[in-house]
Parts: C-alpha cells; structure tokens; sequence
C-alpha cells in the first residue's frame, strides 16, 4: 500500500513536471507575431525609396539593403504587416478604421533568398514574421517572365504556408500594389483576396488560382494563368489573365478572352455574355450566365488530333438595350437569341483558342490534360511534341444555351 | 492514502468501537422493566443524566388506585396526540369508580386511541423508540411499558425546487422527514411491488435511511450490493445523503458523481420506473438514485414534459454547452498561443487588436478571470439572497468592465469567461457542474503547455477515465459502449414516449418492457 501510493506521487510528479518543463515550446503570444499577409516580389528597383532630402535620418537605403552571404540581389521582398491600434475601449459612434492613415506597414528588402530576407526582417521588426495568414503573394510581370521557381521555392516550401493563398500578377510593381489602401477595406491584401470572389458575377477574373493550383501545374509541368492585377495610388482592379508555359510568364490575355478561357476550362461561376439582337444588330442583349458546363473530349482519327468543346448552358435575359419592349414571351424570338448567343460563343471560343495558339503559345486550356486522361496510348506518342502539336491543334465547338427566365416588365 | 486512513481514523474512534456494542454508554446490557415505576424512572435519570429535555409526568388514578408514569422527549412528541389519547381517556375512564378495575391490557386494548401501541420490557428499546418521539407509559405494577406513537415535530413545508427548476414539472420537492418523502413518492408510485426498505446508519446519529425500488424490475443485485454497502457503513453519524453517497460509492478518487442527488419528486419517481433505486436519507432532501451513467447529469426532467424534438435540441445544446464550459477556454487559449493560423484572419487580427499592450500572457489571463468567476460563484452562494445580487452585480459588470478598461485583461477573455459561466449553468445536477471546474483548470494548463495537442491528450485522457469508471455495474458510459439502439434513444436526443417501449437496457432490469 505504502510503496503504490509512493508510486502514484512520483508518476503525478513526473506528469506536472512534463507539463511544466517543456518551456511552453511553441507558446507564443497572438500579438506577438507579425501577420504577413501580403508577400510582393519586384525587381531590384532604384534605392532610396523613402525621403531622399531629410539628412537628419538615415535614407531607407541603408535599412533596405544589406549585406548578402552569397550572390547579388535579384528580387526586393515586400512584406506587408497589419498596424493594429492600441487596445483601447473606444467610445460608441466613434468606430471605424485609421482614417487617411494607411493601416498596413510595407517592409521591403533587396536580396536573393527569400528566407534570408525574411530573417533579416527580424532586425527591423519586433515580431516574428508569421505566415499562416498570409493572402496573397503579388508577382512583378518581370520577375513571372524570368520564372518564378526560384523566388517562390520557399513559399512552396514552408510548413507555414497555406494553398489558399491566392497569386497575382502585376504589370507594375507589386510593391504598389500592396501600398494602396482601399476605401473601404483596412489592408490592400485583405482586399486584393477577396476580390476573385466577385467571380460569380463577372467571368473576367481568374478565381481558382491559389498557390496550392501552381504548385500542382509547376510539378505537373502544365501550362497555368494567373490573375492581373492592376493599380492606381488608392485603387486595385483584377481582371484578365497572366499566362505561363511551364515557369515562365510569356504574355497578357485580355478580359473578354478570360471569359472564353474559363469556359473552356470549365470555371465559369457567373458572369455575363453580350450578343446583337437577332432582329436588328444595333440591339444589344445582356445574357446572364446562371449555369455553363463544359466537356472537352479529344477526337483522334489517326495522327489527327482535334478537341470537342462541348458546352451547355442555361442563361437570364437580363436586358435588351431597345426603345420598345419585345415580347420576349414570344418562343420563336427566344429560340432566335439561343442561336444567336450559341453563334457568339463558338465564335469567341474559337477565337480564344486562334489567339492563345498564335500569340502565346500555352495550353492553357488544359488540353494535355484531357489527352492524358481521355487518350492515355495517343498521349504517349505526342507528349514530347505536344507544345508545336497544340499551336496547331483545331477545335469543334458544340454550344448550347438555354434561355431560363425573360424578366418582364408591364 | 495516509491523508484518508487519517481521515477515517477521526471518523470512527476506536475506543468508542467497544462503547457501541452496549450502544449507550450508561444502560446496563438486558436491563428489563422494573415493577416500580420510580425505579424506571430513577434508572432512565441516570441514562439520560446530561439530556435536559427528557419529560417525566407522573400520573395518579385515584379510582383505579393506579400509578402511572409518562415519559417524553421534549419538542419530538405531539402534544396534542399526547393529551388526545393519553391523558384524556385515561382520566376518562377514571370517574367512574365502579367499573372493571384498569390493567395493562384494558388500557392498551381499549383506552389509548393512538394508532400505534407497542408493549415492551426492554429498556434498549424503550430508549430507541423514545428518540423517535414515541412516548412511554410505566404502570406501577407491571414489568411492561407502553410505547405509544406519538412523535411529531415541526417540518418544513414542501416548497418548490431551489436547485432544479423545471417549466411544466410537477413543483414539489423533498423535505428532511423520510416520512414526507415517503408519501410523495407512494402517492405517485400504487403499487404494491413498492419496496420501501428500511436501514439505519450511525452508532449516534441514527439515521434513518430507506432503500426504494419496484421489485421485480430493480436488478436485485444492485439492490443487494446497496444494501450491503449501507449495512456495512460503520460511522458514529452521517449529517447527511452526501456521506451516505461517499461512503457507499465505488470509486473515490473521481471528480465525476456517482450517484445522482435530486431534489426534484418527479425525477425520482422517473427514476424508480427505469428500474433504479433510491436512497433516501434523513434529514436532507436530496434522494440518491443509483446506478447511474454519464448521461442522467445531462438530462433534465423537463426533457420528458415537452416534445422530442424540442427536447433532443434542448439535449444537444446541454452536450455542446457541457463541451464549451469545459474546454472553451483552453480552446481560446490554445488557438491564439499556439495555433493562430486556425483562427479566421479578421478575427485573429481582432484578438490581436485587443491584446495589444496588455501585461500578462494569454494563460495567466485566463486563469486571473476564471479563478475570479470561481470566487465570484462561491461568494454568491455563501451570501445572504439580497446581497448574492449585489455581489453578482458588482462581480459580473463592475469588475469585468473595471478590468478590461484599466488594461489588466482583454475583452475576449471576459466573453469567453462569461460564456464559461452561462454553460456551466445549463447542465442540470449542481454536483456535476462542480466536476466541470476539476477538468477544465487541467485542461488550461495543458493547453498552455502543448497546445490543441495538449487538449487532445487531455481529453482522451478523461475518456479512458470516464470510460473506466463503474458502479453497481453499470459503466458510466455504457449508454454509448457498446453500442445499442434502445439505449442510445434517450440519450443525445430524446426518441418520442411512444418509441421508449423498454426499459434502460444497462441497468439489467428484471423486467425490461414498458410499453406494449
């Protein structure tokens, strides 16, 4: 009896001095890590950034810059930390953010690895840069051109890094992008992540493209896109489509060929298609998508490779740009629109495919794909090649539209 | 192990363990009635010689030629009772001079009016029946004595539930006098399979204590096993049903309750008809029922007044309710110490937002408002009704405001503190909310020291636990393991009366069938 209950106070003292002699390993405080939430990644642009004149202070040269263990500086890192004001109770009717005051602190540095900058950002501030809530990362175009492999190797690394981050490309600095504080929103990152949302409205937006989505096309070795994104001092707008063979961004695609694209690919969430009356052309008609299904299959007739797109979709007349109401209850009228949008879509879809095989040269549409899973034997033939055999690649474009609800007004 | 064998050791005093076989310390072991009745009354003197509210009444009837004497424990007899069917007939009977001359058995047989009347010449039983408020008539010249039943004392009323609130329950609730709650549980319960057993704990005390079931459907094993744990109870007194459940429970070192204590008559009645048995213990109000599983703490008796659905809801609710109280906090302290990325980004950059430049880490915050809604708890108990109010007032809002303005705490911790409270009161049996505190302080600290880890290992660590526990055999959990339709039907949620056609199946009933 004696010798168990010793026992049972030496096991009780072990347990307490697990719990307690661990150090808490990971403890440590919400407010005393440093919330990235937003990563930009420039060329090396002319230091210094901040106010050259004031002689009295250091110029941000010297915080920027900094000595490298190896190699020369080829990226300038931008992270973006949240400023949280002071815990405070604040009177009632006085909310709302920092005003005119930007909420967010841009944090650059010049350098070539990016865990080494990112550790360097340890001796400017005061907490751990924390990455777990990181939204997005913004690509400078020159930087997606030259490939992104390498700057992005850490993010894709890190266990502190989430698929949901969402990649964007921009034709300007993606330092500018960051440093834009919206109207309505405290912190240009916060905003930017949730902007694709809107992609059930408008097609013109890429909305599935997270850094989960390039790493699977970079290790799969198929070509991707990525959203654009474009800014003003105080305003952000993401529309069209950055396109990447492999690594590498090799051009623009526009916002009406980002619709087609994403129909293809089978993303279109929403949106709207514009098409001519079928009874007087200067008539223009607003179709709203509210459901288009697209299946791509390839047909192979010898070494002749072409792709069938086949697309249903079911669509609201959401205006008619007209003097004297149509009777849109008419069948044969909305038979009439149905066809004529049906013809609108082959076109832009074949056009689409026309322009991306000339101009850019990637299959963006996922046409590997389908060849792999639909033709694995085909695929094994043509693999090699696939890129020269895409550039010429024709397509059989069957759409169908539906016409749901006419809307009326009396 | 020593601290309880100490413990024990002041409870049941060896020395007196000798004293008790002669039960009371002055009576002589046999000793009979004696003919005289100043000799009784000399010896009962010397008994009761430090007792100061013994009644000694001698009566003289002079007709009769007879001397009696009447002895009475002052406040536990009725008086009334006493003049209606003692003194009265007597002297009654008295005035007329040429009737048959009174004796024992005339007196027994036809003047005392009193239901019960009882002949004894044992002085042990004299003395027991007299604490019960039964009062002694001595007759000169006979070596009997009669115990008549007159005890009576003051009791309180039966009032409403103070710990159990029901909305369509019945309103009553148990009083101190075993005899009250008998009645209420045999006015609900006709039938004569009623088992009502009688017991006695506690060498001084006394106690009465009844064992109540439906034999025939109570498992009589179970029956057996109480009953036997209650006889075998060897204490000099109990106060009250606690250390009756104490003693008779079959793990100690648990935070978790094994009996279920109630004061509520429906529940116990509910009860009873599942085939579990009641203890009932005089002197407090509270009824044990045993055996009893995890899932009774989170059962309300107003589960079965409304209707299944809204009941089942009511049930999740509990279950959630019983989750959060327990863990909410570690969970709070967890995800913003160790797991930040868990937390939606507005909402950590708010906790952020609100921490910022507060001077004590997240843990030792938590445990600063916890410790204070304890004391604030047991201060509101301690305190008179009207000031419980103030205290709660001034706890609740004046500190928690005070605290957050001047920058000690962060406005989340009061709302995951307060919200720690209000689930804490939603579970049913105020025993069981008391556990509560005995896992969720653990479960802070582990928390604090590994993390969603550490709250995973603590909780798997108070599954193995409660899964291990067992009284009267029945597993605490064994309505969920191993798994059963029936029993899982009042469980999470509450299957419509007309589907509960069997009885528990984890209570081993003797009969299982409720309905047809």
């Amino acid at each position: 009896m004696k010798n168990k209950s010793i026992i049972y106070i030496q096991l009780l003292v072990l347990i307490i001095s697990v719990l307690m002699l661990n150090g808490c390993w990971d403890y440590k405080e919400v407010e005393k890590r440093g919330y990235v939430l937003g990563i930009g990644i420039d060329e090396p642009f002319p230091i210094p950034q901040g106010d050259g004149e004031n002689k009295s202070h250091m110029s941000e040269k010297e915080l920027e810059l900094y000595e490298l263990q190896q190699g020369d500086p080829r990226y300038a890192f931008t992270i973006q930390v949240p400023i949280l004001p002071k815990a405070q109770i604040k009177p009632l009717g006085a909310g709302g953010g920092g005003g005119e005051e930007s909420r967010s602190w841009n944090l650059t540095l010049l350098g070539r690895s990016f865990f080494e900058a990112n550790r360097e950002f340890s001796t400017r501030v005061d907490y751990m840069p924390f990455y777990e809530h990181l939204q997005v990362i913004v690509l400078n175009e020159n930087i997606a051109k030259n490939g992104i492999i390498p700057p992005l190797d850490m993010i894709l690394r890190d266990p502190e890094m989430r698929r949901r981050t969402r990649v964007f490309v921009a034709p300007d600095k993606a330092l500018d992008v960051l440093k834009v504080s919206p109207k309505i929103d405290d912190y240009a990152s916060l905003y930017l992540q949730q902007l694709p949302n809107n992609a059930d409205k408008t097609s013109r937006m890429a909305h599935v493209t997270d850094l989960g989505e390039v790493a699977e096309s970079l290790h799969s070795n198929t070509d991707f896109v990525l959203p654009r994104v474009i800014s003003t001092e105080d305003e952000i707008k993401n529309a069209g489509l950055a396109v990447f063979k492999k690594d590498k961004m090799v051009g623009w695609l526009g916002e009406v060929y980002t619709i087609y694209t994403k129909w293809i690919r089978d993303a279109v969430k929403g949106g709207i298609i514009v098409i001519k009356s079928p009874e007087d052309p200067s008539v223009l008609i607003t179709l709203e998508l509210s459901e288009v299904k697209t299946k791509v299959k390839p047909i192979i007739d010898g070494d002749n490779i072409k792709m069938k797109i086949e697309s249903k979709a079911v669509v609201n007349i959401a205006e008619i740009t007209q003097t004297k109401h149509e009777n849109v209850l008419d069948e044969a009228f909305i038979e009439r629109v149905e066809k004529e949008a049906e013809k609108e879509v082959s076109n832009r879809i074949q056009e689409a495919i026309k322009y991306v095989q000339k101009k850019l040269g990637a299959d963006i549409f996922h046409f590997n794909v389908i060849m792999k899973s639909f033709a694995p034997n085909e695929w094994e033939k043509v693999k090699d090649d696939w890129h020269s055999i895409f550039e010429t690649l024709e397509a059989e474009v069957n759409v169908d539209i539906k016409v749901d609800h006419v809307g009326i007004i009396k | 192990m020593k601290l309880l064998n100490r413990f024990k050791n002041l409870i049941i005093d060896k020395n007196e363990t000798e004293v008790h076989t002669k039960l009371y310390k002055n009576i002589k072991e046999n000793m009979k009635v004696s003919r005289h009745i100043l000799k009784n009354q000399e010896y009962l003197k010397q008994v009761f010689n430090k007792s100061n509210d013994i009644i000694y009444k001698t009566l003289t009837l002079e007709n009769n030629n007879l001397k009696l004497l009447v002895v009475g424990i002052n406040g536990l007899m009725d008086a009334q009772v006493i003049t209606d069917d003692i003194f009265v007939p007597l002297k009654e009977q008295d005035r007329f001079k040429d009737t048959e001359k009174l004796t024992l058995s005339t007196i027994k047989r036809n003047l005392l009016t009193a239901l019960e009347v009882e002949l004894s010449n044992d002085f042990n039983k004299l003395i027991n029946s007299l604490f019960l408020g039964e009062t002694i008539l001595f007759i000169e010249g006979y070596e009997e004595a009669l115990i008549v039943g007159t005890h009576g004392w003051k009791e309180r009323n039966i009032e409403s539930p103070q710990t159990e609130e029901t909305i369509r329950g019945s309103r009553e609730s148990f009083v101190e006098s075993v005899g009250t709650n008998i009645t209420l549980i045999r006015r609900r319960i006709k039938t004569p399979d009623l088992a009502i057993e009688q017991l006695k704990v506690g060498r001084k005390t006394q106690t009465e204590i009844r064992l109540i079931y439906i034999s025939g459907v109570c498992n009589s094993n179970i029956v057996n096993e109480v009953r036997e744990r209650i006889e075998n109870i060897d204490t000099d007194g109990v106060v009250g049903s606690a250390q009756v459940e104490q003693l008779i429970e079959c793990n100690k070192w648990t935070v978790f309750p094994q009996t279920l204590a109630t004061e509520r008559v429906d529940r116990v009645i509910g009860s009873i008809l599942e085939g579990r048995l009641a203890i009932m213990v005089d002197g407090t109000p509270f009824i044990l029922i045993t055996p009893i599983t995890f899932t009774s703490f989170l059962n309300s008796p107003d589960d079965y007044y409304e209707r299944s659905v809204t009941s089942s809801f009511m049930r999740l609710i509990r279950y959630i309710s019983y989750f959060l109280t327990t863990t909410l906090p570690a969970l709070y302290l967890a995800l913003t110490a160790y797991h930040p990325g868990m937390i939606p980004t507005p909402l950590v950059l708010t906790i952020t937002e609100s921490r910022i430049g507060l001077p004590f880490p997240t843990i030792i915050e938590v445990f600063i408002m916890e410790f204070t809604l304890e004391i604030l708890t047991e201060a509101s108990i301690r305190l008179p009704r009207p000031i419980g109010q103030t205290v709660s007032i001034v706890g609740g809002l004046v500190i928690g405001q005070a605290a957050v303005q001047a920058g000690i705490v962060s406005p989340l911790i009061i709302i995951i503190v307060a919200l720690t409270a209000l689930t804490s009161f939603v579970i049913p049996i105020y025993t069981f909310t008391l556990s509560n505190r005995m896992i969720r302080f653990p479960l802070i600290l582990v928390a604090g020291a590994l993390g969603l880890y550490g709250i995973f290992m603590g909780w798997l660590f108070l599954l193995i636990h409660l899964a291990s526990l067992e009284c009267f055999g029945v597993r605490y959990l064994s309505d969920f393991s191993p798994y059963s339709l029936n029993s899982l039907k009042d469980t999470f949620i509450k299957v419509p009366q007309s589907l509960m056609k069997k009885r528990p199946e984890i209570l081993n009933v003797e009969d299982i069938k409720r309905q047809n």
